[in-house]
């Protein structure tokens, strides 16, 4: 519906959006504004847009009441492995699911795919005893494994594929008749061209990583192997109130650097997205 | 060809291509068998089983979760939690993201920092997120102090039943409604222009055009987004362990967060394990229900 507007409509739009903008940006707002007031100020009337007086300790503080830096690791280390990992995976079947003819391959792809109707959610249970048999209880395994294999990889598989499969087949064909192997092809040829697919299966894969939050309740109870949503929410002092400044600004050290790189590379991001959703 | 080809070489065009297909697709394949597909196997025969983890017995009991299933009082509250909680999301969520497409596909000056913003929400940390709309949701909080400016003494949100449940859907839906939002703006972008110039000429206004153009030509956009939403709602977990608890009462207890209790607050792992049965029949049911439907409401498909 791309018009010339009139100003009126114009004006009326942007207000509009400004309005609707409130509860998207505000949070954010509120969130870094609060974690450097002091205690006595968070609950001021009427609120503070503004802090009246800065604390900056809250940050400080953040990393005296736990191993917020060590916390920080183990959830960046994780996401990146479990990114790069799903990545590999996800292109290597998507791309034989798509271009590569091999007896089974349709009934092959079908028993992947049914791990789409299988949210982590429903298998917690078995998946705890089986970590807990591997001894891997308290260790990281369990949030690098299956992410990297469940549902959110299979939604990868399949967006690679999707991907491969629109792609056109001649190049392909020229390589062959000069005698490239199969994973040279598809690490000369087809890997290269895939790359915004792959770009939006990161992004996904990555939040999807960094904002997991039954897995590691469930897995892990030693604080030095927590990750950050977890710790986020064990910020309460010795009669379990919240202690809202430093928890606000262990939420800002956890949200800025993702928002940061988002508005930095947004264009990619939105258009990455775009583009597997239709796609997917 | 460069070297002669032999006669009957063993190592054929195909047999390489099903070679290589097979070292492709095995990690994937091999990972989802191992931690999807077993797992499900276990979880159904958990669910056959009492299991007491401190006296360590697993001992065989045929149906009886699933007759515990239909007579906990407290189940039916937990499905039309998990039902409230799902219908109004999707319905928020596909009404707003549908708005802001529409809005932002407007030829306007920086119509990109207004995506932009509105997108935002999607990349900050769901925990984080949800812990500044609980601290905005104190009773002494930030949007009750604003109401107050007005003369409006807002609810003690997180604390009454309907309230909650409405907070907790309202934060879902701003945290992630700017990813169906990216999907409907690429959907609207796909729409042919000429669609428009000729309802123009006809003289259709422009809530006729959304009606008659827009909404069919985006049908399919709709109906997957809307499987992608309501799947992704019965998953709803973080958001409600870390803002109600559940609470108040039963008012805020989905499905999945059941489950957690049961299994991991109660230890009742056969019980647990009975509920993800039944949380993977609904996502399963729901999911092909879409596909069917898919076949015959969409307009048009690629």
């Amino acid at each position: 519906m791309k018009t010339d507007l009139s100003p009126t409509i114009k004006t009326a739009l942007y207000g509009l959006m400004c309005v609707l903008l409130i509860p998207f940006v505000f949070p954010t707002w509120w969130m870094i504004t609060s974690s450097v007031k002091p205690i006595s100020d968070i609950f001021a009337f009427p609120p503070d847009l503004w802090p009246r007086r800065f604390d900056f300790t809250t940050y400080g503080k953040v990393f005296e009441l736990q191993p917020f830096a060590q916390q920080y690791w183990n959830s960046a280390y994780i996401a990146a492995i479990v990114t790069v990992g799903t990545m590999a995976f996800s292109s290597m079947a998507g791309y034989a699911f798509a271009r590569i003819k091999f007896p089974g391959a349709d009934f092959l792809f079908t028993i992947v795919l049914l791990g789409l109707l299988i949210p982590s959610e429903v298998t917690i249970v078995p998946l705890f005893q089986i970590f807990l048999k591997w001894g891997m209880i308290n260790t990281h395994w369990p949030l690098i494994l299956v992410p990297i294999f469940g549902a959110p990889s299979v939604f990868a598989t399949f967006v690679m594929r999707q991907f491969f499969i629109a792609l056109p087949g001649e190049l392909e064909e020229a390589a062959r008749v000069d005698g490239l192997g199969r994973f040279k092809i598809f690490w000369i040829i087809a890997l290269p061209l895939a790359k915004p697919a792959l770009g939006a299966v990161a992004i996904f894969t990555f939040l999807h990583s960094w904002n997991l939050y039954l897995e590691p309740i469930v897995f892990i109870s030693a604080k030095n192997m927590f990750t950050l949503p977890q710790a986020l929410t064990q910020f309460t002092d010795a009669y379990g109130g919240a202690m809202w400044n430093i928890q606000m600004a262990a939420a800002t050290m956890t949200a800025l650097p993702v928002l940061l790189v988002f508005i930095v590379a947004q264009k990619q991001f939105v258009e990455g997205l775009a583009h597997t959703g239709l796609k997917g | 060809m460069t070297t002669p080809p032999r006669p009957h070489p063993f190592w054929t065009i195909e047999r390489r291509d099903a070679v290589a297909g097979y070292t492709f697709i095995a990690p994937q394949l091999i990972g989802t068998i191992v931690f999807v597909l077993i797992p499900l196997g276990l979880v159904f025969w958990y669910s056959l089983h009492e299991w007491n983890v401190l006296a360590n017995t697993f001992t065989f009991k045929g149906a009886a979760n699933y007759q515990h299933l239909l007579n906990d009082p407290a189940l039916p509250q937990v499905l039309v939690a998990s039902a409230i909680f799902s219908a109004c999301l999707v319905v928020l969520n596909m009404t707003l993201a549908i708005l802001l497409a529409v809005l932002l596909d407007q030829k306007l000056r920086g119509i990109t920092v207004f995506r932009t913003l509105f997108f935002s929400p999607v990349v900050v940390s769901l925990v984080a997120w949800t812990i500044v709309w609980g601290f905005l949701l104190q009773n002494n909080g930030g949007i009750n102090g604003f109401l107050q400016m007005f003369g409006i003494t807002g609810p003690n949100w997180l604390r009454n039943s309907t309230t909650a449940m409405i907070s907790v859907v309202v934060v879902q839906v701003f945290k992630n409604v700017g990813l169906n939002m990216i999907l409907f703006l690429a959907a609207l972008q796909g729409v042919p222009k000429e669609l428009y110039e000729a309802a123009r000429v006809d003289g259709a206004s422009p809530f006729k055009q959304f009606r008659r153009i827009t909404l069919p030509m985006i049908s399919p956009t709709i109906l997957l987004t809307s499987i992608i939403t309501i799947v992704g709602s019965l998953q709803v977990f973080a958001q409600i362990a870390v803002l109600t608890q559940g609470g108040p009462g039963f008012s805020t207890t989905v499905l999945v967060y059941y489950l957690y209790q049961q299994a991991f607050q109660f230890h009742f792992f056969g019980y647990g394990s009975t509920l993800s049965i039944l949380l993977f029949v609904i996502v399963a049911i729901l999911t092909f229900a879409q596909w069917q439907l898919r076949k015959r409401i969409v307009f048009y498909e690629n």
